[in-house]
């Protein structure tokens, strides 16, 4: 009887260590209730029952079947948390046990005490001295730093990460009672905890496989996502930059009206493009579109235009072709001038012409860079740095036109084709 | 052989400038004149067997067809032949068209056309028509440029591309040294373990300093003198 009570007092002592630390890492406000006390008698007389009738594997295991509820009832944390608080509070319980032990040991052999006979003494001398160690290092404000510390790192593990270390401590929890208990271990109770191990695998693995199914179709979805809006801001460039020549496919077939607000409209959103206003009377069609654009540079550059068809173009290709064509052609100028106006030799040749089949135009024109042939074409290269390089990828796109680049000895050569339609008599 | 194609609506003019060849060409050569565009030259044109001399007139009469429309027609396929321009125009079409069908020569009808066509023709065939190309395929491009035009080819260090380097610009190719040297003929030489010159282009070259210079003026530190053997064999 004087065993078990101070087993119970050993017990209570070491239940007061463990639950202070929680109640000053956690932060918990004080809050002493009747659950409280309840989870306090609950687990004293538990560890003292266990001690006294020296059950070792729920000895060791009582721990858990304790705190958690003594923990919850001072603070209730969040899962993943207060699991963590639990298990580190365990540890370090397990270093002081081990310390306190050796310690306690050391002594014992320098002062001829005989711990053996007076077991149950030392067991009480025990839990005072790790309940003065817990009190003690709960006050030091770096044990409450690492330990927090420890949480934190722990807290960023992924989910099957934190699964694993879980799993691996529980796997040498079990390995470690198997191997105290190896002599009278029941076969029953093997079986038992080999079925409660591939169970958790079990689960877990399901977990694991749901939760990265998940992330798979999540991710997928992030990158047709992200697919759409790279495309759709892509247009959207396309659309800013050749917004210009889609007016001036307009204003080429316009009366004057029209033409005043495509001019209107061109100046209000393409302030950066260039044409040219000077021309009193401005030629209907293509012409129009091509004079307006070199008229202003016409000092400046080299420029000989020849042009073979003397019908007008846009009879004999659908809007839509019409609308490509001239788009092609202008976004083609546009880049002609530029890097003409750039080159040594400052020359711009424009050749149109028909076949029976097709309507041709050839631009050759001189200009002075460092081209990367294999990305030439290709989306956002460009030798005039950011926010460039749609202009040709642009014009390459579309079928209703097609359109070739060559170049021969320096000079740079857009080859513009589309079929005529065949008119109805 | 050479073969020279004369183009003029003026048989007159046709048998001068066939005088002027005979007196001036002494070696085998081939001279066929047309007054206008017939089949028979369209075919001449399409023929790039033999190394040729276009001597066009630009106005050819009545007809809608000019000798700058027979220049299109030839450089359409055909780089290597010289195209030299009879005109009786002052130098209004000269910068262009001279850039864009890569004509040798303009030469205005009354105006010492004797002594410059004379002139003309001997250093055609002082240059043995140098006019052999390198070609490059990309994806959305094609590269054609004279021999005579690269100065020198280097690899560069950051993204491993050669560069040929032109009298004005630079193209960068995904080609090795190994690669673009099968592609080209004797006068490029490998002078460095990452550069390949035109050795025709070059004035000097400095083992010591480990340079060479090029006709252009400028000095390329690219020299090895592990590669020497190779530049002085030429």
């Amino acid at each position: 009887m004087n065993e078990l009570v101070i087993f119970t007092l050993g017990s209570f002592c070491s239940l007061l260590g463990l639950s202070y630390f929680y109640y000053k890492i956690s932060e918990a406000s004080i809050k002493v209730n009747l659950k409280v006390v309840l989870s306090l008698i609950y687990g004293t007389l538990l560890s003292a029952i266990v001690k006294h009738y020296n059950v070792t594997f729920v000895n060791i295991t009582s721990y858990f079947f304790v705190m958690p509820i003594l923990f919850y009832n001072l603070k209730p944390l969040p899962i993943k948390k207060f699991t963590l608080y639990l298990i580190i509070i365990w540890l370090y319980g397990l270093i002081l046990d081990l310390v306190s032990m050796i310690i306690f040991s050391v002594t014992s052999e320098i002062f001829g005490f005989d711990i053996i006979s007076r077991f149950s003494l030392a067991t009480v001398v025990l839990s005072v001295f790790v309940l003065i160690m817990f009190i003690i290092l709960a006050n030091i404000k770096k044990v409450k730093v690492f330990t927090e510390y420890l949480c934190k790192s722990f807290l960023k593990l992924k989910f099957s990460n934190f699964s694993l270390i879980i799993f691996s401590m529980f796997i040498f929890f079990i390995g470690m009672l198997i191997f105290i208990n190896m002599n009278h271990l029941q076969v029953d109770l093997l079986l038992f905890l080999i079925i409660l191990l591939m169970t958790i695998v079990f689960v877990l693995l399901i977990k694991a496989k749901i939760d990265s199914d998940e992330m798979n179709k999540y991710l997928n979805t992030l990158k047709e996502n992200n697919d759409f809006y790279i495309k759709l801001d892509d247009e959207n460039r396309i659309f800013r930059h050749n917004l210009n020549a889609k007016l001036l496919s307009i204003r080429s077939v316009s009366n004057k009206k029209a033409m005043a607000l495509i001019d209107d409209l061109i100046e209000q959103y393409q302030k950066t493009k260039r044409f040219s206003k000077g021309i009193k009377i401005i030629p209907y069609g293509l012409n129009g579109i091509i004079y307006q654009k070199l008229h202003d540079y016409i000092d400046l550059l080299n420029i000989k235009i020849k042009n073979n068809i003397d019908y007008d173009i846009f009879k004999y290709l659908t809007p839509r072709r019409y609308n490509v064509f001239v788009e092609k052609l202008v976004v083609t100028l546009d880049n002609a001038i530029e890097a003409a106006l750039n080159s040594k030799k400052r020359v711009i040749y424009i050749d149109l012409y028909d076949t029976e089949e097709k309507i041709v135009i050839e631009i050759k024109n001189s200009f002075n860079e460092t081209i990367n042939v294999d990305e030439l074409g290709n989306k956002n290269y460009t030798t005039k740095g950011k926010k460039h390089g749609v202009g040709l990828f642009s014009i390459i796109r579309s079928n209703e036109a097609k359109v070739s680049f060559k170049i021969v000895n320096d000079l740079f050569i857009t080859k513009i084709t589309t079929k005529k339609r065949i008119l109805e008599l | 052989m050479v073969k020279f194609i004369l183009v003029d609506d003026d048989n007159n003019e046709l048998e001068h400038i066939k005088g002027l060849l005979n007196e001036i060409v002494e070696d085998d050569k081939e001279i066929c004149c047309f007054s206008k565009v017939t089949p028979e030259l369209k075919q001449e044109i399409k023929n790039t067997d033999n190394r040729k001399v276009y001597v066009l007139d630009i106005e050819l009469g009545n007809s809608k067809v000019s000798g700058i429309n027979i220049a299109k027609l030839i450089r359409a396929t055909d780089w290597e032949s010289e195209i030299i321009f009879i005109t009786n125009h002052d130098k209004m079409f000269e910068s262009v068209h001279r850039s864009i069908y890569e004509v040798f020569d303009f030469i205005e009808k009354f105006h010492d056309f004797d002594k410059r066509f004379k002139k003309d023709i001997r250093e055609i065939l002082k240059r043995n028509f140098d006019n052999k190309m390198f070609v490059y395929k990309a994806n959305n491009v094609d590269l054609t440029l004279y021999y005579k035009y690269i100065l020198y080819i280097y690899r560069e260090k950051e993204e491993r591309k050669l560069v040929i380097v032109t009298n004005n610009n630079s193209y960068r190719v995904n080609m090795s040294i190994k690669e673009i040297l099968t592609l080209l003929d004797d006068r490029f030489k490998q002078c460095h373990r990452s550069c390949i010159v035109n050795v025709n282009r070059v004035e000097e070259f400095n083992y010591k300093e480990g340079y060479f210079v090029l006709d252009t003026g400028i000095k390329i530190y690219m020299l090895s003198k592990k590669h020497k053997n190779e530049v002085c064999n030429e």
